[in-house]
């Protein structure tokens, strides 16, 4: 067993006791044990940019959650912003050459720009989008995702060599780190990452105690009683989705980061697996949780971490090619018995019983 | 500005498609008062409270809130220069608790600007001591019963610290006592000095706390007064029971009494 593995389950394990509202002694331990683990995990792992990751897609997932789980309006293009926030730190940040017109400004500077353009991208886009709602809004979303990758594609320069963004030939990183700090390169990058999910999570905490939050809820729950009640809907609305896309913005900018180049493309940083993955991974924790991403980035991970061990074992490696067909068997095992997540099992009053199984279902049945 | 008006409606109509929901309808809510609101099933009076409240706008006619007009204006301006409503079919935050369903009224009604999210609160567990919902303030409010849900319904308006309240049928499903204990509710709103525009289809609760009453049949106005008044109307008598009792009372044929009374 992958030694990832292990530090995957023991972070679901100690999430789950972090995530007890009801008892904050024992949420504080999980809390201090989870910071602990996390804390360590990069000197221990053989490989810490799978952690990274972890955190990464986590991240993006956060985004997803203050939308689809906070607003309920299920987003299926949150691919739009990763790819957006990829770009803006990319453009931003990497350093200028023959090739390509970059600004090469400082990296904060480009996370900064990879939190801010996809918000403003969604405040725009938000304006005529959340006027729809469910699977209106759904499939809108998804032609936003289509659109944006097809006009990154397609655009190279803006007015006059102002602003370059590859066309279809994509950006490369430049390098600002020395091959000999890579090491180093990789640690502070797990850290920094590790820090920024965390403390979207601890956002996402606050936002949850807030008037804003307590909005967002209102409006999930039944949207013209929370107009009524004098929730501006529209604009919280707006204000959701652009917290949503920053969130999403940041990840993708760090999967940019990671992988050194970023093409407009399905299999780059366009791909269309990430609004789907997103969304999996906070049903598989608790849609509309604060801690769910969380749990749901390390059950996900978990999942693809088991799955790709097995295919070592003797006689297992037909998995191999059927990785995401059992994946795909999983998600429908788990909208059907689970769909609340993880989190519900920790959370139901009588403790863990199969019947939650059986009542989702027949709650969840016509 | 009009000192007794609080409320002044101007010939209201409402279209729905060719169907008209309400029809050239004109009275004006004074403050201070409970002002009562009746008629047959599909009169308009729930239409009425929602060109009211911004949840629809009307075709025709204007609507004015202390002197300035609420035509086009969406329910969260409305909700925050001072109208609180009630829904007929109740609409919970069902994933919130019963506490947090009221604390959002108070979050973001009128008195809702100057109030922290705790303080919000803590507004709405007096809310819920007042409306004695105090002991379900955890509970999920999909636990509650549908009389609860009613009950819910009026403590997230009050939450609002509105200047009116428009309760749409409250008490329906209510019995015996129950009754007398929301007419006592009712009247205790009042002396706070909210002014109440109530919908109800019991009688006894209309005759028992309201000082004016406005009937609406098929969507016009037809009568409007004190309790007395309109329902010894014989068009108000006749609404409600057809031509046939009016004609058949007309010539003592009939010893039933008027329910109205
Ligand atoms: N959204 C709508 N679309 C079409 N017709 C509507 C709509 N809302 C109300 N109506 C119609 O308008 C008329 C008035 O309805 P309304 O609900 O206002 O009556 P009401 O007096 O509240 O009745 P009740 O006592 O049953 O609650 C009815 O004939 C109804 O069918
Ligand atoms: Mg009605």
């Amino acid at each position: 067993m992958s030694l990832n593995l292990v530090f995957m389950l023991l972070g679901i394990a100690l999430t789950v006791l972090a995530s007890q509202r009801n008892r904050p002694r024992l949420s504080m331990v999980g809390i201090g044990l989870l910071g602990l683990l996390l804390l360590l995990t990069p000197f221990i792992s053989n490989n810490r940019d799978i952690m990274t990751n972890v955190f990464i897609i986590g991240l993006a997932s956060v985004g997803w959650n203050v939308i689809g789980g906070f607003t309920g309006y299920a987003s299926f293009g949150q691919v739009a912003f990763w790819g957006l926030g990829a770009y803006a730190a990319v453009v931003t940040s990497s350093v200028p050459n023959a090739a390509q017109a970059t600004f090469g400004l400082p990296i904060w500077v480009g996370f900064i720009m990879a939190a801010l353009v996809p918000a403003l991208a969604a405040l725009v886009i938000g304006w005529p989008v959340l006027r729809l709602r469910g699977h209106y809004f759904a499939i809108a979303t998804l032609g936003v995702a289509i659109a944006v990758r097809e006009i990154f594609k397609n655009v190279d320069c803006i007015g006059n060599q102002l602003l370059c963004l590859g066309g279809s030939s994509g950006l490369q990183i430049q390098p600002i780190v020395k091959a000999a700090d890579r090491e180093a390169n990789s640690f502070l990058r797990y850290f920094v990452i590790l820090a920024m999910f965390a403390g979207s999570v601890v956002f996402c905490w606050y936002l949850t105690r807030s008037k804003f939050g307590y909005g967002l809820f209102a409006i999930r729950e039944n949207e013209e009683a929370a107009g009524v009640l004098g929730i501006n809907t529209t604009w919280f609305k707006i204000g959701a989705f652009c917290l949503a896309a920053a969130f999403t913005g940041l990840a993708g900018a760090w999967r940019a980061m990671v992988n050194g180049s970023i093409y407009p493309t399905e299999d780059s940083i366009f791909d269309t697996n990430i609004s789907l993955y997103v969304i999996i991974i906070c049903l598989l924790g608790g849609v509309g949780t604060v801690w769910g991403p969380f749990i749901g980035a390390f059950t996900y991970s978990a999942i693809q971490e088991f799955l790709g061990a097995l295919q070592g074992v003797p006689g297992f490696g037909w998995v191999l090619n059927w990785t995401n067909v059992i994946f795909g068997a999983i998600v429908i095992l788990l909208v059907v018995f689970l769909p609340k997540g993880i989190l519900q099992i920790v959370r139901n009053k009588g403790g863990f019983t199969w019947r939650i199984f059986l009542r989702n279902v027949r709650e969840n049945s016509i | 500005m009009n000192e007794t008006n609080l409320l002044e409606i101007r010939g209201a109509t409402k279209l729905y498609g060719g169907v008209a929901a309400v029809t050239d309808i004109s009275f004006n809510v004074q403050r201070g008062e409970i002002l009562g609101l009746i008629g047959p099933n599909g009169a308009g009076k729930t239409t009425l409270v929602n060109m009211i409240s911004g949840t629809a706008v009307p075709t025709r006619g204007t609507i004015k809130f202390k002197d300035e007009v609420l035509n086009g204006k969406k329910p969260h301006i409305i909700g925050k220069m001072g109208i609180a409503r009630t829904f007929q079919v109740v609409k919970p935050f069902q994933n919130l608790t019963v506490l947090e369903n009221v604390a959002v009224g108070a979050m973001f009604g009128k008195g809702g600007v100057k109030r922290s999210s705790a303080q919000a609160f803590k507004r709405g567990e007096e809310v819920l001591q007042f409306v004695h919902l105090e002991n379900y303030r955890h509970d999920l409010s999909e636990s509650l019963s549908i009389a609860g849900r009613k009950r819910l319904e009026l403590a997230k308006g009050l939450a609002m610290d509105p200047e009116i309240l428009l309760l749409d049928e409250v008490m329906a499903g209510l019995r015996g006592t129950e009754v007398d204990e929301a007419m006592d509710l009712i009247r205790a709103i009042h002396n706070y000095g909210i002014t109440l525009l109530v919908i109800e289809h019991v009688m006894k609760v209309i005759v028992g706390v309201c000082q004016r009453v406005v009937v609406l049949d098929y969507g016009k106005k037809i009568a409007e007064g004190t309790p007395a008044e309109v329902t010894s109307e014989p068009a108000v008598i006749q609404a409600y029971l057809g031509k046939r009792y009016v004609a058949n009372q007309a010539q003592g044929l009939t010893q039933e009494q008027s329910p109205l009374e």
